[in-house]
C-alpha cells in the first residue's frame, strides 16, 4: 500500500517540478530574443502563443528590419501594439487568427468584398485571402467576411485556410466574391487527434487513421459504431443483428486475445460508450492503431483506441442547425417462404415420417384434399369445426403467410437533430439535442426504439492563461419490445416463431381467438410465440439513462506549459422488466383457455464511473530541435451493482408492476468494482521537421490483479522519416508533397479479466431447473482454483507504414503492415484429468501472433465544369489480418482446445463428394454411423444420402482421436474469420448537388450453418419448421431431381452434429463474403443567395439509401452479415461455435432528410 | 502575492487533488462470499448442501429404461444398437460434484452448531456415496478420493483405479455415518437418515449380486448390508406401501399425484408449475415427436393373469388380440398402458391406444396426469428416487440369492405389493416347484435351489419398478445381457382390417395394405402396413424391422467407456475390456 502511496506522490511532484522548470526556462528566452526582422519577430510570437496562427506574408515582412523589440509576456495584443510602434503594421485578430499586414502596402486601386464559406456555407473565420503571386492579403472577420483592395493587375486571389483545399478564384470584373473552401480530409497540417495530445497528419508516426466524421452524419443509423463499419482500414464493425437496439461490436486489427480485448473509446479524453453518443455531435474521430499511439494508454490501449471528440462551440453569433430525417426500413432478406399449405404439408409429413415414422399433421386423407383445393384457389381457406375424437374443435385449411401476417414490410425511423452554437471569446456555448425514433418490424403490435441525446457545451475563458470547460451530456433510450410464448417470456426472433407455424394453420378462429394448437396432433403454433403477440401483453421495456459530465480547467502558467486537468463523472442506470402473461386461445368452439407463465420481472443495474486525468504539455524549440513532453496521471473507478426481482400471477395483464402479483417472489442481486491508476508520458522530438522520434510510455496498476503483480510499466517508441524533405529527393518534390516511414515498436498490456479473478470466492447460484421444498434451488458451490499470481497479458506490436500524398495532396497513400504478439495470455493451464473436479487453475500461459496489413488509397481532386467546380474523390480501404496461436499448454494437440499453430477460426469438417445415387456406391460404403446417427438407427442409408468420404481409409467416418495428428477423417475445410476487409467511396459535389456511394464488404469468410439455423435447413433441421426457404423446396434430392444440392428428405438430420447435414464438411459449408452497397445518398443545397432572404445560411435536402444491394452467394433468405455474427473475433470459442443466422432481419433503409441553418 | 504564486499554488492545489487513496487498487468482492466468512451458521451449511442435490436425475427416471429396450422407441439407443462410441470427452466422466462435496467435508466443522454439522456432513457423505454409486455403475473401478486434489498433486491425478470392493467398502461407510448423523424426520425432496438406508439398500443389492453373477467372493457381505438396511426402513421407518384399498387405481395413482406420495416415496425430485420446473413426461407419452415410447411385447406376457396364473402358458400367447391379451391380467398392466376403459386423469372420456404416440401399441401411461400439462416441458409430477415399493423388493430379492428367505419375509416384501392390487400371493414353494419357463428362458443364468422363487422376484421387479430407470442396472447385476437381443416386438395385428381397440364397439384403427380406403372416417386411424407399420412373421408389430440381428459382447458391454483425452492425460488409467 505504501508503495501506491509513494508512486502517486512522486507523480504529482513531477508534474509540479516540470510546472517549476518550465517557468525557469521561459524566464531565459526572454532575454536570449535578438531579432532582426519582422518575420523572425513574428515566429517568435508565434512560439511564445502557441495556440494563434499568424497569417501574413513572409516574404515581405522578412525585408522589414526591427531593430529593438523584446516580447513582454504580457497577450498577443499588447505585444502587437509594442510592435506597431517601431513598424508600419496593422492586424485582425479572428479567433485564433491574426492576420497581419504592412501598412505602406497599401495603394488604393479596387476593393473586393466577399464571403468565404465552407461546404455547408458555415462563415469560416480568419481565412486568408490574398491577391495570388502577391503579399497583399487579409483574413475573414467572425462572419467570413472579407474586404480587400487589390491593385489594378490583380488577375485571381488564393484563399486558404488550414484544413481547407486552398482555392484560386478570378477576380474578373467581380467586386463581390463569394468563395466556397472544400475541406482538405488529406491536408498535410491537418489536425489529428492523439492520446492527450493533437498533431498533424504530417508529423505523425504512428498507425493512426482519421475518420470523416461527415461520414456517419445524416445518415439513418441509430448509434456511431454502425456508422463506422469500413470507414477505417482495420477498424472492424460487426452487426449481429438488425435490431436497432443491438449494438454493434467494434474491434481493431482483427482477434486480439483468447479472453477478449476490445478498443479503449475515448470521447472528449473519458472512457465512455461510443453508442450512447449522437452521431451528430462528432468533431472528429482518430483510430489509434499501434503501441505508439496507444501506449499512452496503457493498459486499456493494447488493442487499439478510438479516439472520438465533440464539437465545440464557436465564437460569433448564435448558429442554430436543424436536421430532420426519416427512414423507411425493409429487410434485407428475401421473407417470400413457401406459403402453398398443400406443398408444404406434404414436405412436413414426409420429413416426419421419415425421421419418426408418423405423418406430422395428421391431417386425413379428406383433409388432404381440401388443403389441395385451398392451395389450389387461396379463397378457400378456413376454419371448419368438426368431431374427431370424439370432440367438437377447429379444422384449419389455411393459405397462411405467418410472416407477412405478424411482421411489416417496412417500418419507419424518424430522427431529429437540433443544435445551438455562439458566443463572445470568453465565454460561449454547443448544445444539441438529438431524437430518434424508430418503429418495430412486428406488424401485429407496436414495438418501438428511441433514443434522447442531449449535450451541453460551455467554455469559458477566465483569463489568459486559465479556462474551465463544462461538457454535460445526458442520454436515454427506451427500447420496448413484444414477445412471450407458452414457455413464459421469450424474445420475438428467440426461435418460438420458427415452429409449427404451418401454411395451413391460421392464426385466428373465426371468432377472433388465436389459435394455439391442433388437436389433429399435439403441437404448439409457434410455441405459442404467435398467440402471444396477438394479445400483445407479453412485452419488455428496456430504458437506459446515462448522465455525464466532464469539468476541465486548462491552464497555460508559462510559455510553453500547458495543464489540462479534468474530473469526469458517469452515473449510468438500466431498468428493464419483462412480463409474460396467461395468454388465451381456444382449441374447442366456445372454450378459451390459457396457456404460458404470469411473470414480471425487473431488472436493475446502477454504474458508476469516476475519473480523474491532469496532465502537462511542454513544448520547446532550440534552432532545428524541437521537444514536446506530455506527462500525466490518470485514475478511474467503477461501480456496478445490480437487482432482480420477479413475482408471479399478477391481477392486471396490463399493469406491470410487482406490487400486482401475488405469488413467488425472487430477488437476486450483485455486486462489484474496480479501479485503474497510471502515470503517463510522451516525448517527442524533431529534428528540422524531417527526422521524427517519439516515446511513449505508462506505468499502470489494476486493482484486478494481486498487489505484487498489480503494477505493469508499457512503452513504446516510434520514429518518422519525411523523404520528401531530403536534398536528393528535390528534384520530386513537385510530385510528391510527403513521402514519409515510419516504424513503431511497443508493448501494452491486456487486463481483460474478471474482477476478481485471484480471490477464491464460493459463488452463490441459482439452478432454475431444480426446485427444493418449493422454491427454486440456491446454492453455495466450491471455490475455483484461482492462483494469485496472475498478471498482465502483453501485447508487443510492431508496426511499419508509410504516408504518401502526391500531385498536391490529390492522391493519398497510406500503408502499414504490423504484427502483434499477445504473450501470457490468461488461460486455463495445462488440462489436468477430469478427477480434478474443476477447470485447472489459470495461468498466464498463451501467446499468439496476429498479423496483417492495412491499405488506403485516396484521390481528391476538383475540376472545372461548365464554369463551377466539380469536386471528386474516390478512396479505398483494405484490411486483413490472420492470427495464430504460438503457444498453448494443449501438449497432444486436442482439436477440442487452442494448439499450436491453430490458426484463429480455423473450421474443421469432413469431406462429402456428392449424394448417393446408386445401391453399389452404399454396398460398399465406409460406417458412416458417426456422422448419419439418426438415418442409420431409422432404416439405414438410402439413395439421395450425403455421401461422406473415407480420407484416411480405415471404413469408419469419425474423428479419430480428434487431434491435430489424428483428425480421423477430418481436415480444415475454410476459416470463419473474415478476411480482407474492403470499401470504397465515391463521391462527387457540384453546383450545390452532392452525391456519394460507399460499398463495403467481406473478401473471404466461411459459415457453417449452426444445426439449428431453422432459415437455412428448414424441414431438415425440424421437420415442422414454419419458415420454408423456396429456394430449398426445388433442391431436395428425388430419383428425378438427382443433381439436387440437398438430400433426401429426412427430417432432423441438420440438428445434431452427429447428423448428415449437422456434421460440419465441405458440401454445405457456406461462403459469407459480400459486397454491399452499404449507402448512396443524394442532396442538394440551395444556393445561398435565396436562402438568405429567409435568413437561412443553408437549406439542403437528401435523399440516402442503406443496404440497397448485396453479391453474395448466400441463400437470400439469410444476410451475410447476420450469418457470420458468431464470428465473435473477440471470443471464439471452438469451431463450432457457428451462428444460427436467425435475428431481427438487417435492412434495407431509404431516408429523406433536410438539415438548415440560420 | 504576484500572479506567479497565484499559478503555482493553484497547481499544487491541482496536484493535491489527485490524492492518491491508499487502498483505490484494493478491491475486494461485493457480493460473493469467502471460505473465511462462511461455513458458520447451519443456513450456510444447507446453501452449500443444496448444490448437491442438482446431482440427481430427472428426466431419465422415466426414459432410462429405453437403454435396455424396456421402453422402445423410434430410434433404438445406442446400448442396443451396440453403436456406443468412446468419447473424446464428458461421457459421464465428470467429477466436479466429488470435488463440492469433498470441500464441504474438508470445511463444514467451523461453526459450532453440532446439530447442524451432524446432519450437513451426513448430507454430504450421503451424496459423496450416492456419486460413487453413479461411476461404480457405469465406469465399474475407478480411481478413488475423499479430499480435494491439489492441481500440484500429481500422485493423486495420475491415480490408477481402485477396486471394485474397496469403492463400496467406501460407499457403505460413508452411508453408515450418514445413517447415523442424519436426521430422522420424514422429507420428500430432501435427504434423511431414511434416504440414507435406501441408498444403502440399493447398494448392497446391486453389488452383491454383480458379484455373485461373476462369481466373486464376499458377495455375501453387500447382500447383508442391503438387507440391514431395508430391514431398517421395513420395520423402524413410517414408510410403507401405499394403498387406499383401491387395486385398480392405487398403483396408477402413485406415480400421477402431482406432489409426490409421502406415505411411500422415500424420496423424489421435486417439480413445480409454479417455478417452471417441469419435465416432459405426457408430451413423451401422448405425441408422436419425442420417441413415440412403447412397452415392449415380453413385458407385457409375464403380467400375470389376475388369478395368479401365467399368461404365457396359453399356447397362443403370442396371437391374442389386444382387448383379449389385457383383460383379466395383474392390475398393474391397465394401470401402466392404455387398456379398453382408460380415461386420463382427470376426464372422463375413454381413449384408445394411440398407435401414432407408441411404437409398440402399448402406450404408457405412468406419471401421465391432466391433459392441461400435455404441452412440451409442462409436465409436473414429482419424481420418485427412492421408494418403499423397491426397499422391498430389494429385501425379498437379497434374501432370495443370499438363501435365507422364508414364506414371511415374501409375506412382508412382495406380497405386500400384491395386496395392494389384489393379486394373490407368491409361495415360495409353489414358485420353486414350478418355475415359469418363459421367465426362464429370459433369465437362464438363474439357477440352483430358489430358481423359481428368484424369477418370480425378477418378474415382480420388472413389472414394478417399471419405467422407473432400474432395468438396465438389474440386467448388468444379473449378468443378464443377452436379454438385450431378444427380438422386439409390439402387439399383435392379425392383418389389414378393421380393429376395435377399446372393446366399445366402435373401428378404432385400420390397417390396410395397398391404397388407402376411402370415406375415411374421421376418429379413426389409418395405418399402412409394411409402411407406417411392420410386422414380424407371426404378425407382432415389429418397430425395429432393421435391427433384428443384434448382439451383446458379455465382455465389453456392461462397462462404458472412459474419454480419450483422460486416458492421454493420465497412463495409469486404463480403459474398459473391450473398449480399446
Amino acid at each position: 500500500m505504501n508503495t501506491i502511496k509513494r508512486r502517486c506522490r512522486f507523480l504529482t511532484t513531477t508534474i509540479f517540478m516540470l510546472t517549476i522548470y518550465a517557468i525557469g526556462t521561459q524566464q531565459l528566452k526572454a532575454h536570449s530574443n535578438k531579432s532582426s526582422n519582422l518575420d523572425e519577430v513574428i515566429q517568435l510570437l508565434a512560439r511564445n502563443y502557441g495556440s494563434i496562427n499568424f497569417v501574413y506574408n513572409t516574404k515581405a515582412f522578412k525585408e522589414v528590419v526591427v531593430s529593438d523589440f523584446s516580447p513582454t509576456n504580457n497577450g498577443i495584443e499588447n505585444e502587437l501594439h509594442q510592435l506597431q510602434q517601431l513598424v508600419p503594421l496593422s492586424y485582425i485578430k479572428k479567433r485564433f487568427t491574426i492576420a497581419l499586414k504592412l501598412n505602406k502596402e497599401i495603394e488604393q486601386e479596387r476593393i473586393i468584398t466577399g464571403t468565404v464559406t465552407d461546404s455547408d456555407n458555415l462563415p469560416i473565420p480568419g481565412a486568408s485571402v490574398f491577391v495570388q503571386d502577391t503579399n497583399i492579403g487579409t483574413a475573414t472577420d467572425f462572419e467570413g467576411n472579407f474586404t480587400l483592395e487589390v491593385p489594378e493587375d490583380a488577375r485571381s486571389l488564393s484563399v486558404t485556410y488550414m484544413g481547407y483545399k486552398k482555392q484560386i478564384v478570378n477576380i474578373e470584373n467581380r467586386t463581390e466574391i463569394d468563395i466556397i473552401l472544400q475541406t482538405d480530409a488529406a491536408s498535410l497540417e491537418e489536425v489529428v487527434l492523439v492520446g492527450y495530445g493533437q498533431t498533424s497528419r504530417e508529423t505523425l508516426v504512428d498507425a493512426v487513421s482519421k475518420v470523416d466524421a461527415e461520414q456517419i452524419q445524416q445518415r439513418p443509423i441509430a448509434d456511431v459504431s454502425a456508422g463506422l463499419q469500413g470507414l477505417s482500414p482495420g477498424l472492424n464493425v460487426t452487426q449481429s443483428s438488425g435490431d436497432p437496439a443491438a449494438k454493434p461490436r467494434i474491434n481493431i486489427r482483427g482477434f486480439t486475445s483468447i479472453n477478449g480485448g476490445e478498443p479503449l473509446v475515448i470521447i472528449d479524453g473519458v472512457e465512455g460508450d461510443i453508442n450512447n453518443l449522437n452521431p451528430n455531435d462528432i468533431e472528429s474521430i482518430s483510430v489509434l492503431k499501434d503501441a505508439g499511439a496507444s501506449a499512452i494508454y496503457g493498459a486499456r490501449g493494447a488493442f487499439g483506441v478510438v479516439l472520438i471528440s465533440t464539437k465545440n462551440p464557436k465564437t460569433g453569433n448564435l448558429m442554430v442547425s436543424v436536421d430532420a430525417t426519416t427512414a423507411w426500413n425493409s429487410p434485407t432478406v428475401n421473407t417470400d417462404f413457401l406459403t402453398d399449405p398443400y406443398k408444404a404439408v406434404m414436405l412436413v409429413d414426409e420429413s416426419f415420417r421419415t425421421a419418426v415414422g408418423r405423418s406430422y399433421t395428421g391431417y386425413n386423407e379428406e383433409d388432404y384434399q381440401n388443403i389441395y383445393e385451398v392451395s389450389q384457389d387461396p379463397s378457400l381457406a378456413r376454419v371448419e369445426t368438426d368431431i374427431r375424437n370424439g370432440r367438437e374443435q377447429y379444422i384449419y385449411y389455411g393459405h397462411t403467410d405467418w410472416w407477412n401476417y405478424f411482421f411489416r414490410d417496412s417500418y419507419p425511423t424518424q430522427i431529429y437533430n437540433v443544435s445551438v452554437s455562439g458566443g463572445s471569446d470568453k465565454i460561449k456555448g454547443f448544445f444539441s439535442y438529438r431524437n430518434y425514433n424508430s418503429e418495430g418490424i412486428l406488424k401485429v403490435q407496436d414495438d418501438h426504439y428511441k433514443i434522447y441525446n442531449l449535450r451541453g457545451k460551455l467554455e469559458m475563458k477566465i483569463n489568459d492563461w486559465l479556462s474551465f470547460t463544462n461538457n454535460m451530456q445526458y442520454n436515454s433510450s427506451n427500447d420496448l419490445k413484444h414477445g412471450g410464448s407458452q414457455y413464459g417470456w421469450g424474445d420475438q426472433f428467440n426461435g418460438n416463431i420458427y415452429v409449427h407455424g404451418l401454411p395451413s394453420y391460421m392464426p385466428q378462429n373465426p371468432d377472433g381467438t388465436a389459435t394455439w394448437r391442433t388437436e389433429l396432433n399435439n403441437y404448439t403454433i409457434g410455441d405459442g410465440a404467435y398467440a402471444s403477440l396477438l394479445y400483445g401483453k407479453a412485452k419488455q421495456e428496456t430504458e437506459e439513462g446515462e448522465f455525464s459530465n466532464i469539468a476541465t480547467l486548462k491552464l497555460n502558467p508559462v510559455k510553453g506549459l500547458d495543464v489540462t486537468a479534468s474530473y469526469a463523472y458517469r452515473r449510468t442506470n438500466y431498468n428493464r422488466y419483462r412480463r409474460s402473461v396467461n395468454i388465451p386461445y381456444s382449441i374447442y368452439p366456445g372454450e378459451v383457455n390459457t396457456m404460458g407463465t404470469d411473470q414480471l420481472t425487473e431488472y436493475n443495474t446502477r454504474f458508476k464511473y469516476d475519473a480523474f486525468n491532469i496532465y502537462g504539455d511542454y513544448h520547446h524549440q532550440i534552432g532545428d530541435h524541437s521537444l514536446k513532453a506530455t506527462l500525466g496521471f490518470n485514475q478511474e473507478s467503477f461501480y456496478t451493482k445490480s437487482t432482480t426481482a420477479s413475482k408471479q400471477n399478477s391481477i392486471s395483464d396490463d399493469l406491470n408492476s410487482l406490487g400486482l402479483a401475488t405469488s413467488n417472489p425472487e430477488a437476486l442481486g450483485s455486486a462489484a468494482e474496480w479501479a485503474l491508476q497510471g502515470v503517463f508520458y510522451r516525448l517527442s522530438y524533431d529534428y528540422k521537421d524531417k527526422y521524427l522520434l517519439e516515446v511513449n510510455g505508462r506505468y499502470d496498476g489494476t486493482s484486478r490483479f494481486p498487489e505484487e503483480e498489480r503494477w505493469g510499466f508499457f512503452p513504446s517508441v516510434s520514429g518518422g522519416w519525411l523523404i520528401n524533405k531530403e536534398n536528393f529527393f528535390s528534384s520530386l518534390t513537385d510530385t510528391f508533397n510527403l513521402v514519409k516511414l515510419r516504424a513503431s515498436y511497443g508493448s501494452l498490456g491486456n487486463q481483460e479479466v474478471a474482477n476478481y479473478a485471484y480471490i477464491p470466492t464460493l459463488r452463490k447460484n441459482i439452478d432454475g431447473n431444480f426446485a427444493l421444498n418449493g422454491r427454486t434451488l440456491d446454492y453455495i458451490a466450491a471455490p475455483g482454483l484461482n492462483p494469485r499470481e496472475i498478471s498482465w497479458e502483453e501485447v508487443k506490436t510492431f508496426d511499419v507504414g508509410t504516408d504518401i500524398a502526391l500531385f498536391n495532396n490529390d492522391v493519398n497513400i497510406t500503408f502499414d503492415w504490423f504484427q502483434r504478439n499477445t504473450k501470457g495470455m490468461l488461460t486455463q493451464g495445462a488440462t489436468l484429468p477430469s478427477v480434478l473436479g474443476t477447470g485447472s487453475p489459470q495461468e498466464n500461459a498463451a501467446d499468439l501472433r496476429t498479423r496483417g496489413f492495412e491499405l488506403s488509397l485516396g484521390y481528391h481532386h476538383s475540376f472545372e465544369v461548365a464554369k463551377s467546380p466539380l469536386n471528386f474523390g474516390i478512396e479505398g480501404n483494405l484490411s486483413n489480418s490472420v492470427t495464430e496461436i504460438t503457444k498453448f499448454d494443449n501438449p497432444n494437440n486436442s482439436l477440442l482446445d487452442y494448439y499450436e499453430g491453430m490458426t484463429i477460426g480455423e473450421l474443421w469438417g469432413y469431406h462429402v463428394d456428392g449424394l448417393f445415387q446408386t445401391q453399389d456406391e452404399i454396398t460398399g460404403h465406409a460406417d458412416q454411423t458417426r456422422v448419419s446417427n439418426r438415418i442409420i438407427a431409422n432404416g439405414g442409408l438410402q439413395l439421395g444420402d450425403v455421401r461422406y468420404v473415407d480420407l484416411n481409409g480405415d471404413g469408419v467416418i469419425d474423428e479419430g482421436e480428434n487431434t491435430l495428428q489424428d483428425s480421423g477423417d477430418r481436415r480444415k475445410i475454410g476459416n470463419t474469420a473474415p478476411q480482407y476487409l474492403y470499401s470504397f467511396r465515391v463521391n462527387a459535389a457540384w453546383k450545390g448537388f452532392d452525391v456519394s456511394t460507399f460499398f463495403q464488404g467481406v473478401g473471404k469468410q466461411d459459415w457453417y450453418p449452426n444445426g439449428d439455423s431453422r432459415i437455412f435447413w428448414a424441414m431438415y433441421n425440424r421437420p415442422y419448421d414454419t419458415f420454408i426457404r423456396k429456394d430449398l423446396v426445388n433442391n431436395i434430392w428425388s430419383p428425378d431431381n438427382r443433381e439436387a444440392y440437398f438430400p433426401r428428405l429426412f427430417g432432423y438430420i441438420a440438428l445434431s452434429d452427429s447428423d448428415a447435414l449437422g456434421a460440419v464438411n465441405d458440401r454445405y459449408l457456406q461462403s459469407v463474403a459480400y459486397l454491399r452497397l452499404k449507402n448512396l445518398s443524394l442532396g442538394y443545397t440551395i444556393p445561398k443567395r435565396i436562402t438568405e432572404k429567409f435568413n437561412i445560411s443553408k437549406f439542403r435536402i437528401y435523399f440516402s439509401g442503406e443496404n440497397l444491394f448485396t453479391f453474395t452467394s448466400l441463400t437470400d433468405y439469410i444476410d451475410p452479415e447476420a450469418a457470420s455474427n458468431s464470428v465473435n473475433l473477440n471470443q471464439p470459442s471452438t469451431s463450432a461455435n457457428r451462428s444460427t443466422a436467425q435475428t431481427v432481419p438487417f435492412n434495407e433503409t431509404y431516408s429523406v432528410g433536410l438539415s438548415l441553418q440560420f | 502575492m504576484t500572479m506567479k504564486n497565484i499559478k503555482i499554488i493553484f497547481i499544487l492545489l491541482l496536484a493535491v487533488l489527485t490524492g492518491c487513496s491508499d487502498d483505490l487498487l484494493n478491491k475486494e468482492p461485493l457480493s460473493d462470499v469467502t471460505e473465511d466468512n462462511f461455513f458458520t451458521k447451519a443456513s450456510d451449511l444447507q446453501l452449500y448442501t443444496n448444490g448437491f442435490y442438482r446431482l440427481l436425475p430427472s428426466t431419465s427416471i422415466y426414459n432410462g429404461d429405453t437403454r435396455a429396450g424396456n421402453i422402445l422407441e423410434t430410434t433404438l439407443s445406442e446400448e442396443m444398437r451396440s453403436a456406443r462410441t468412446i468419447p473424446t470427452t464428458g461421457g459421464g466422466w465428470d467429477w466436479g460434484y466429488l470435488r463440492d462435496i469433498n470441500y464441504f467435508l474438508e470445511n463444514y466443522q467451523r461453526g459450532d452448531n453440532a446439530s447442524a454439522i451432524a446432519h450437513y456432513g451426513g448430507v454430504a457423505r450421503f451424496f459423496r456415496a450416492y456419486f460413487y454409486f453413479d461411476k461404480l455403475k457405469r465406469f465399474g473401478e475407478v480411481p478413488y478420493y475423499d479430499y480435494t486434489i491439489d492441481p500440484d498433486d500429481e500422485e493423486s491425478l495420475q491415480k490408477p483405479r481402485d477396486s471394485r470392493q474397496f469403492i463400496v467398502e467406501k460407499i457403505l461407510e460413508d452411508l453408515d455415518v450418514a445413517i447415523e448423523n442424519l436426521n430422522q424426520d420424514q422429507q420428500l425432496y430432501t435427504v434423511t437418515k431414511y434416504t440414507a438406508l435406501a441408498l444403502k439398500s440399493r447398494v448392497g443389492l446391486y453389488e452383491g449380486t454383480y458379484e455373485k453373477y461373476r462369481n466373486i467372493s464376499g458377495y455375501e457381505t453387500y447382500l447383508e448390508a442391503s438387507i440391514e438396511a431395508s430391514e431398517e426402513l421395513m420395520n423402524n421407518s413410517p414408510y410403507k406401501v401405499f394403498s387406499s384399498g383401491n387395486p385398480s387405481s392405487d398403483y396408477l395413482n402413485l406415480f400421477n399425484s402431482h406432489d409426490a406420495v409421502g406415505t411411500e416415496v422415500i424420496f423424489a425430485r421435486e417439480f413445480n408449475t409454479a417455478l417452471d420446473v417441469d419435465h416432459n413426461v405426457n408430451y413423451y407419452t401422448t405425441t408422436s415427436s419425442y420417441g413415440r415410447p412403447g412397452m415392449p411385447k415380453d413385458l407385457v406376457n409375464t403380467y400375470l393373469n389376475a388369478d395368479g396364473s401365467r399368461f404365457t402358458d396359453r399356447p397362443d400367447y403370442n396371437q391374442v388380440f389386444f382387448t383379449e391379451e389385457v383383460a383379466n391380467r395383474d392390475p398393474r398392466l391397465s394401470q401402466t398402458i392404455r387398456t379398453p376403459g382408460y380415461t386420463r386423469k382427470g376426464q372422463t372420456q375413454e381413449l384408445p391406444p394411440n398407435l401414432g404416440a407408441t411404437v409398440t401399441g402399448y402406450q404408457i401411461i405412468k406419471y401421465v396426469t391432466e391433459p392441461q400439462y400435455d404441452t412440451n416441458d409442462q409436465s409436473i409430477t414429482d419424481l420418485p428416487i427412492f421408494r418403499f415399493g423397491e426397499i422391498i423388493l430389494n429385501f425379498a430379492e437379497a434374501k432370495a440369492e443370499l438363501g435365507t428367505v422364508s414364506q414371511t419375509d415374501i409375506d412382508n416384501s412382495i406380497n405386500v405389493l400384491r395386496n395392494r392390487v389384489a393379486m394373490p400371493h407368491i409361495t415360495i414353494n409353489a414358485a420353486n416347484n414350478d418355475p415359469d419357463p418363459y421367465m426362464q428362458n429370459q433369465y437362464p443364468q438363474v439357477k440352483g435351489n430358489n430358481a423359481g422363487l428368484l424369477l418370480e422376484i425378477r418378474r415382480e421387479r420388472r413389472i414394478e419398478l417399471y419405467m422407473e430407470n432400474f432395468f438396465w442396472d438389474d440386467m448388468v447385476r444379473w449378468k443378464a445381457g443377452q436379454f438385450i437381443t431378444r427380438p422386439l416386438r409390439g402387439l399383435y395385428v392379425p392383418g389389414p382390417g378393421e380393429y376395435d381397440f377399446d372393446g366399445d364397439g366402435d373401428t378404432d384403427v385400420v390397417f390396410y395394405k395397398d391404397d388407402a380406403p376411402g370415406n375415411q372416417i374421421e376418429g379413426i386411424q389409418y395405418l399402412k402396413l409394411d409402411s407406417d407399420v411392420f410386422l414380424s412373421e407371426n404378425n407382432l408389430i415389429d418397430p425395429q424391422p432393421n435391427f433384428n440381428n443384434r448382439s451383446f459382447n458379455e465382455n465389453k458391454d456392461y462397462l462404458y467407456p472412459i474419454p480419450r483425452i483422460e486416458l492421454q492425460l493420465n497412463p495409469n488409467l486404463e480403459q474398459n475390456p473391450g473398449w480399446e
